[in-house]
């Protein structure tokens, strides 16, 4: 069975649904705070991907919070939540589950059973995802893009909502493995996990070496995160803004008809149409969330790096200049014209 | 939603006249820079080229040219870019940071879903905000594109340029013309304040005939003083010079020459004793020397008032006087000149001595135009102005005997006064006369000056033998043509010239055989013919009978004569004689 269907048939309903989302999603974001310090924008991005159905890349150095952020909303919205901890030699079985010989208590026979793996969860923590190989990698990608797992001909349908918060360390570290691009894709957002300041460690310690630590409390029911999700998608963006988050995508595309000089050189391969959906899949929803009705290409443009960062292929030429993604990102972003070209 | 329309149609003003300036400015550019072209142009044709070297003309045209058609571009530009309402909407959006929303608003009016009504009340409600329109100015100011100055520079460049930088001169022929131009200029200025200060020099002639700063037909228009060439410059002042000319003929030729030449007429058919006290007086008179008659006049009336004179002497001066007073009044009723004028206007000479008939016969003379009318109604004047001094210088002498003779009153002795005044007068018009004389004289000359130095004399540059004024014939010179002469081989042969054989037959050569008689017809036929074809001007008629009418009669007394030899040799036959039968 299905989530309720939103039904909005007038402007007040939608106002007063708004607003509904902006004090459910408040409510979660100081939730998680209570044993996440700082980070907002990692906090807001991924609270904005669970709302835009999409799943996040965190990367940062060990030891930043991304394991704890992603228990903590997990907690906060009381889903089913499993963890796996990708090494080198992990399995796709030891993912997706795997099926072994029972035995029928009545009469004896034996039988064969599916084990469901970690993959059957709400919320799915992928932890240091680029430590594991790229097969074992891979074996996420059915879950990640249909929302079903394939066992043995068998496709099993994972409960809705299925979001996988993934964390790797950056790849110029020890022993991963870089993630596939067609992996990287199906992740709506890549979130980079910044370095705390000194204000917000001082608190993490104070919360972590107490007495007692804070554990979130579930804030948002199944239902309520189904109808956020539905409201988001129902947010409107007018032509000319979708064209410019079109014009955005096309402008990493090398040889595009929007690409900017001087960027087109240091890109060897753009976002693909994924791309352009996860940007306006999360801009409508920061929309919601700055309680406007129609996406503005200051949302687009806000959310230009965690959605296409990770779905820009750099140069050789960049790479060896030492050009990073973002300052790429930053550059088209420059040179692209936020006014309407329609 | 006309919130939003009205604050869009406000930015989409504003927006396309910011267009029309930056466009307008942005086309001045090339414009400028192609008129800064021009007057660098203008600066080196200019010699060649006056018109085009003419700030007063060129440059007003080519700024107006200019800037009007950077308008018309703009207007264009301006119309063919004007942003529509989502643009400019757009525009706003992102100038105010309104997060899209007037934009979105307009963009989604159409659409009835809710989350587009919701959208669209929020943009409405955003162009009610008065911070937003406040802030709509600000956020669309008038600004100049960058670059701006860069067209207004060159362009007052090219003014400075064409305004200030004398035209460039490269050739020699064009400095060798500037230096004839300057040369042209003094010598024309020269003559011209020679002539005018010599014309100064009499008081009389300095009124009527020195010329005015209006005077003069044509004058030289400032404008085209660039265009000038020496030869214009010199033509000018021959212009000039010419009309005092004429005006110093109307002088010579007026009223008062002809007053004084119809005295001096009168004065020369009288009778002068050549010895006596009143000699002197009366021979000076009858020569018309005016300065020697006041001096004798003078004389005499110094000599009556001291009484220096004998009692002989006195009754002689009596006499010479009286006589000459008496010559004069006959002198007064002679109307010589007057007669001749009116002889040769074809009326009675009689109307002389009728002035009011004779001004009545002039006027109703058909045969006479305005001017001989003029001519002869100054003829009158003139004849009777000279009467009327006649009169007075013979009421002097009279006067002035009767003083000598002891008989006169103070009052006969004031009317020899009052002859010496008459002839100071005369005097002075004889002086002025005589200085119109001598200035056209030096009028003919300034213009001899004048129109040696253009360039059809022989002394001016670049000139010809044309107009050469010694009466020589000029040597013919060769007219450069590209034809080259050369000999050619070729063979003669004997005959007759192919020209004149094509022209006029072949050459009659022998001896002529026509009969007398038929030559005389042919004469006479010939001749009718000819006055049929073409009649003979009246005047040539009686002339063209009188020949031909002779030669007739003498051809047939020829032939007459002829007839009775040809019966005579008929009856006894004799050798043909070679003129037997020729004519």
């Amino acid at each position: 069975m299905g989530p309720a269907e939103l039904i909005l048939d007038s402007v007040e309903s939608v106002r007063a649904a708004c607003q509904e989302f902006r004090g459910s999603f408040a409510a979660l974001r100081s939730e998680v705070a209570k044993s996440m310090v700082g980070q907002k924008e990692v906090v807001e991005l991924t609270l904005i991907a669970l709302v835009a159905d999409g799943h996040v890349l965190l990367e940062g150095v060990p030891g930043l919070g991304k394991t704890l952020l992603v228990r903590s909303i997990a907690q906060s919205l009381g889903l089913s939540f499993s963890r796996i901890q990708f090494t080198p030699d992990l399995m796709p079985a030891d993912i997706t589950g795997t099926t072994v010989i029972a035995e029928n208590e009545g009469h004896g026979g034996r039988r064969m059973v599916f084990r469901r793996g970690p993959v059957f969860a709400q919320i799915l923590l992928a932890d240091e995802i680029n430590r594991a190989t790229p097969k074992s990698q891979s074996a996420l990608l059915e879950a990640m893009q249909e929302r079903t797992v394939t066992v043995g001909g068998e496709t099993m349908a994972l409960d809705r909502p299925f979001l996988v918060l993934a964390t790797q360390n950056p790849i110029e570290q020890e022993g991963t493995y870089a993630l596939p691009e067609a992996q990287l894709d199906r992740f709506l957002l890549k979130v980079a996990v910044g370095d705390v300041d000194r204000g917000e460690l001082t608190e993490i310690l104070n919360r972590t070496t107490g007495p007692r630590e804070q554990t979130p409390q579930c804030v948002l029911s199944t239902d309520q995160i189904a109808k956020a999700q539905q409201l988001a998608r129902r947010i409107i963006i007018a032509p000319h803004v979708q064209d410019y988050a079109v014009r955005l995508v096309l402008a990493t595309h090398p040889q595009g008809e929007f690409a900017p000089e001087g960027v087109s050189r240091l890109i060897s391969a753009g976002s693909s149409p994924r791309g352009a959906q996860a940007l306006v899949a999360a801009a409508k929803v920061r929309a919601l969330l700055d309680g406007r009705h129609a996406v503005s290409t200051v949302d687009v443009a806000s959310l230009v790096p965690a959605a296409l960062r990770h779905r820009v292929v750099r140069s050789f030429e960049a790479e060896a200049e030492g050009i990073t993604v973002d300052a790429l990102l930053s550059r088209i972003l420059e040179m692209t014209p936020k006014e309407s070209q329609l | 939603m006309e919130p939003v329309r009205t604050l869009v149609s406000a930015a989409q003003s504003r927006l396309a006249r910011q267009a029309f300036c930056s466009e307008w400015i942005r086309a001045l550019v090339p414009l400028a820079i192609l008129i800064a072209v021009l007057a660098l142009i203008s600066r080196v044709v200019g010699s060649w080229w006056p018109s085009m070297a003419d700030s007063g003309k060129g440059l007003p045209i080519a700024l107006a040219a200019a800037l009007g058609l950077a308008a018309v571009w703009a207007l264009i530009a301006a119309r063919g870019g004007r942003l529509g309402a989502l643009a400019a909407a757009s525009i706003l959006d992102q100038r105010l940071e309104l997060r899209d929303r007037l934009s979105t608003a307009v963009a989604l009016q159409a659409r009835t879903d809710v989350f587009a009504k919701a959208a669209v009340e929020d943009g409405v409600r955003c162009a009610r905000d008065p911070k937003v329109r406040e802030r709509m100015s600000r956020a669309l100011p008038y600004c100049a594109p960058r670059r701006w100055w860069i067209g207004p520079s060159v362009l007052g460049l090219a003014v400075v340029v064409w305004a200030f930088v004398p035209v460039a001169s490269f050739s020699k022929e064009a400095a060798a013309e500037s230096v004839a131009l300057a040369a042209a200029k003094a010598v024309s200025n020269d003559v011209v304040t020679e002539v005018v200060k010599r014309i100064e020099q009499s008081p009389e002639l300095s009124g009527t005939v020195a010329p005015t700063p209006t005077s003069g037909d044509a004058k030289i228009d400032p404008a085209d003083e660039k265009s000038l060439t020496p030869d214009d410059i010199r033509r000018d002042a021959m212009r000039k010079v010419a009309q005092m000319e004429r005006k110093l003929d109307e002088v010579l030729v007026g009223e008062q020459a002809q007053e004084l030449s119809a005295l001096k007429d009168a004065l020369s058919r009288m009778d002068a004793p050549k010895e006596g006290p009143g000699s002197e007086l009366a021979q000076s008179l009858k020569r018309g020397d005016m300065v020697a008659a006041k001096k004798a006049l003078d004389q005499l009336k110094q000599d009556i008032e001291t009484g220096q004179l004998d009692e002989s002497t006195k009754k002689k001066l009596e006499e010479q006087l009286q006589d000459l007073a008496k010559q004069l009044s006959e002198a007064a009723n002679s109307k010589d000149a007057l007669e001749r004028a009116l002889a040769e206007s074809g009326l009675d000479k009689n109307l002389a001595n009728n002035p009011e008939a004779l001004k009545r016969a002039a006027e109703a003379a058909k045969h006479l135009n305005a001017e001989q009318r003029e001519a002869l109604m100054q003829a009158l004047k003139a004849q009777q102005g000279a009467a009327g001094k006649c009169q007075k210088l013979g009421e002097a002498c009279g006067g002035m005997g009767k003083s000598a003779g002891g008989s006169g009153s103070s009052e006969d002795l004031k009317a020899g006064a009052k002859g010496g005044d008459m002839l100071s007068e005369l005097e002075s018009m004889e002086q002025m006369l005589q200085s119109a004389s001598e200035c056209k004289g030096s009028c003919t000359k300034a213009n001899k000056a004048l129109g040696d130095g253009m360039s059809g004399s022989c002394n001016g540059p670049g000139g010809t033998n044309r107009g050469r004024a010694s009466g020589e014939r000029a040597a013919p010179e060769a007219t450069a043509t590209g034809t080259k002469l050369r000999k050619e081989k070729v063979e003669l042969q004997d005959g007759e010239v192919i020209a004149r054989q094509l022209i006029e037959g072949p050459p009659v050569v022998g001896e002529s055989k026509r009969t007398l008689e038929r030559v005389a017809g042919d004469i006479g036929t010939g001749s009718e013919e000819a006055t049929d074809d073409d009649p003979v001007p009246p005047r040539l008629q009686e002339a063209h009978q009188h020949y031909f009418g002779e030669l007739k009669k003498r051809l047939e007394a020829r032939m007459r004569e002829a007839a009775p030899a040809k019966d005579a040799d008929s009856a006894a036959p004799k050798p043909p004689s070679p003129a037997g039968g020729g004519a």
